[in-house]
């Protein structure tokens, strides 16, 4: 301990610096997670103290038809997700990875990357105007090529409203997740490369045989980040849809968002942020396992 | 090195030192610190006059700062419920009261009743005289004034006079002439209505607007069953004693006041159901109407559908008095070629029902409703000052004046009096004027908000076509039964119409 104490002291100016960011930390997020933890058992009203009821809220959660609804939008949103994420970037750094040309690879590497300059917020907005049944472009741009009858409101309508949703960001090339697959791909080493081109392997039976078994731990990663966005971004959905129309692109965080902010039953929101927490906690241990098991089979 | 260092990590934290030390700045004035008054509104068509009105009591008075804060509306009520509801230094003193139902019963507010006796400062007359009476008993909860009401704004239908003209149309007189001429409309090409059908405006929109004034209409007959009776803590013999219901005067039951315990205990007890058949016809009205609308106008916001009408795609659309100066504004900034006229007509009456169906009120009121978020007692009264300064003739007027200069919007005429409109401008409102207030009307239970959302999702699936009005008004029943007694926690009601009940501490 005091050897502890004595090395921390002599770095301090290092853990001087490191100070601000672990109190931020601390009171911007470890802080009100806690609190949430703790706030899951109360019954906690907007203007009125907390008063501990034990397991009420997540009784409540399971007799809530509303928040069972959301899951199925949820299963749907989660699935397209890790299809856009895992997939379409794949796609893209195999071609890039695979362009003979330096400088060309380069210059779209760098293209791609470009819209991530763009907060998320304004594509979401752009996303919206595109979709407005009246003077968006979708509709427009079906109207003038003679396909007006398929013209929509695509956000208000309750065929379209979850698909619409799982478009928005087409053709959903993610700047992160094209960087981290290009990585992998560079990091493969050449005389792997060489050894499965004297063998035979090329093209699709390459990509299959050594560059996905390769990329597994960056396909590990995206998906769980995929999974922890996927469960709790609300924020494209109450901008475009609110949820609607009726349930139809509701899910369990905008649940909770309403019942803090909109109803002001925040313990019974923290009480379904927990649950969001746990479920998103077993997703990622289960990835984990999974990937590792195999790894280890292979 | 070492010595560079140290200062770096000092600059490093000064950024936490910075945020601590703003903690609670703003909770007292000592010494020569200037008290603060924050007003947080999402009007920003007064924004300039507030500001100038600012400038003025600023002088005034030297050891007061006055913040003027336009906020979005999106998320403002959000905001308002975060910064309130926690107590937080940073709240508001006074904002937009409309958008906080409840808060004056949870206490949050401030008891504006016994300064209304006082005497202005800035006009030296009581502080009522400057205030509108009928308005001030309007929005009064539980026997209290804790808002104060600035401008009057209500709805009408507007029109594309033009289009009417060139298919020999008139303003329609009944509700029925209504959608005949919608579906003249349609036949030529048109868009009959443009309504915005998010969920904003089933709560606090167009959509909103037609199940309130539909759902008061068919239910003027139960207003007797909820009035405060003889004996209640709130029982006024100068307003409820003489009433006598004659739903053909739309400002028959003005006044009167009603029991928000007896409601919520006809409410709970079935007295008033969902599922009825008054409901039921009015809900069938309400869906032939909408099938007048836009095609996907659940997914269409408010300034789509706006765009709509403003391009000529659309021939009518439901909106506020405030879209008098924005229509006057946006028309004249079209090409010349595009620029078509138009007018505003009352909401026509319905003729033909199983029931006797009166014409339709308003479902306005007040625009801009300031309240006073409850914080000490220094600064109560220091805000209050501030209120009554900007509730004085001049200050209404310089409200008016600079909305104008700048193009902005206003609501409608002034409930300050003494204020004055352009005189163009106050003959477009009177198509808003004289139709009565909604008294028991129905989205969702009041404004509670739980049972708003719910009332929501299930009425969007109903104008969707996706299910029937009987399981829609099922639904709706269940939703209603589940709000009484959320809302009764929320009031602290003991639901015995006798006691006052007080606010939770």
């Amino acid at each position: 301990m005091k050897q502890t104490l004595r090395a921390v002291w002599k770095n301090r100016v290092s853990y001087l610096f490191l100070l601000p960011t672990f109190l931020f930390l601390a009171v911007f997020n470890y802080f009100p997670a806690l609190s949430g933890l703790y706030h899951a058992f109360t019954r906690w009203e907007t203007g009125s103290q907390a008063q501990w009821v034990g397991l009420a809220n997540f009784q409540r959660m399971a007799q809530d038809e509303f928040l069972r609804l959301s899951l199925g939008n949820q299963v749907v949103l989660l699935f397209a997700s890790l299809c856009k994420t895992l997939i379409v970037p794949l796609i893209v750094a195999e071609m890039l990875f695979h362009l003979r040309i330096p400088k060309l690879q380069y210059a779209l590497r760098t293209l791609f990357l470009v819209p991530m300059v763009v907060p998320g917020m304004v594509g979401t907005l752009l996303w919206g105007f595109i979709y407005d049944p009246n003077i968006g472009l979708l509709n427009n741009a079906l109207t003038s090529v003679g396909l007006k009858g398929m013209t929509r409101a695509w956000l208000g309508d309750w065929h379209t409203a979850l698909p619409a949703l799982i478009g928005v960001g087409f053709p959903w090339i993610g700047g992160i997740a094209l960087l981290i697959y290009l990585a992998g791909l560079m990091s493969i080493p050449q005389d792997v490369l060489d050894s499965s081109a004297v063998d035979g392997a090329s093209g699709l039976r390459r990509i299959w045989t050594i560059d996905l078994p390769l990329l597994r731990g960056q396909i590990r990663l995206l998906a769980v980040l995929t999974i922890i966005g996927s469960l709790q971004d609300f924020g494209s959905i109450l901008v475009l849809t609110g949820g609607g129309p009726g349930l139809a692109t509701h899910v369990p965080a905008l649940h909770m968002y309403f019942q803090a902010f909109r109803f002001g039953h925040y313990g019974y929101a923290s009480a379904i942020g927990f649950v969001l927490f746990l479920t998103i906690l077993a997703f990622t241990i289960a990835n984990m396992r999974f990937a590792r098991s195999a790894a280890e089979t292979a | 090195m070492m010595h560079k260092i140290r200062w770096m990590a000092l600059l490093a934290l000064l950024p936490l030192c910075a945020l601590m030390g703003d903690t609670g700045s703003r909770a007292q004035p000592s010494g020569g610190a200037k008290a603060r008054i924050l007003l947080a509104t999402v009007s920003s068509n007064y924004r300039k006059g507030l500001l100038k009105l600012a400038g003025e009591y600023e002088k005034l008075h030297p050891d007061v700062e006055v913040k003027i804060q336009v906020q979005p509306v999106n998320g403002y009520e959000t905001w308002l419920r975060t910064q309130i509801g926690s107590s937080s230094d940073s709240a508001p003193d006074i904002y937009n009261v409309n958008y906080t139902a409840g808060f004056y019963e949870r206490g949050l507010l401030v008891n504006l009743t016994p300064f209304l006796d006082q005497t202005n400062p800035y006009t030296e007359k009581p502080w009522r005289d400057n205030l509108n009476a009928q308005f001030l008993e309007k929005y009064k909860t539980g026997g209290d004034v804790a808002i104060i009401p600035l401008d009057f704004i209500e709805i009408a239908f507007f029109y594309n006079k033009s289009l009417f003209d060139r298919l020999g149309m008139q303003p329609p007189q009944t509700w029925e002439e209504m959608l005949a001429d919608a579906q003249k409309i349609r036949q030529a090409g048109y868009i009959p209505f443009a309504v915005p059908g998010d969920a904003d405006s089933y709560w606090s929109g167009t959509v909103g607007w037609v199940f309130r004034f539909v759902t008061d209409a068919y239910n003027r007959e139960v207003v007797p069953q909820v009035l405060s009776q003889p004996g209640d803590w709130d029982y006024d013999a100068r307003r409820n004693a003489n009433f006598h219901l004659n739903v053909n005067d739309p400002y028959n039951d003005a006044v009167v006041i009603v029991n928000q315990e007896r409601l919520l205990t006809a409410i709970r007890d079935g007295q008033i159901r969902m599922d009825s058949d008054r409901f039921r016809e009015a809900y069938q009205k309400i869906a032939e109407f909408a099938s007048y609308w836009e095609p996907g106008f659940n997914g269409t916001s408010a300034n789509s559908a706006y765009q709509l009408f403003l391009t000529r795609k659309a021939a009518m659309m439901l909106n506020t008095s405030t879209t008098i100066a924005q229509m006057d504004r946006d028309m004249g900034d079209l090409y010349p070629e595009d620029r078509f006229e138009w007018g505003v007509f009352s909401v026509p009456p319905m003729t033909q029902s199983r029931f006797h169906i009166p014409p339709f009120r308003g479902v306005g009121g007040a625009g801009v409703t300031w309240g006073v978020v409850k914080k000490n007692d220094a600064q109560t009264r220091r805000v209050v000052d501030f209120l009554m300064y900007t509730t004085t003739p001049h200050a209404a007027q310089v409200l008016v004046e600079e909305a104008t200069k700048a193009r902005q919007p206003i609501n409608g005429p002034m409930l300050i009096p003494g204020a004055k409109l352009p005189e163009a401008m106050a003959k477009r409102f009177s198509a808003f004027e004289n139709r009565g207030f909604e008294k028991l009307s129905f989205r969702g239970l009041a404004d509670e908000q739980e049972s708003v959302w719910k009332w929501t999702v299930w009425a969007q699936r109903y104008l969707d076509g996706r299910i029937s009005v009987d399981t829609c008004l099922s639904r709706y029943q269940n939703v209603m039964q589940e709000a009484v007694p959320r809302v009764v926690d929320t009031m602290n009601y003991d639901m015995n119409p006798r006691t006052k009940d007080q606010p939770r501490p």
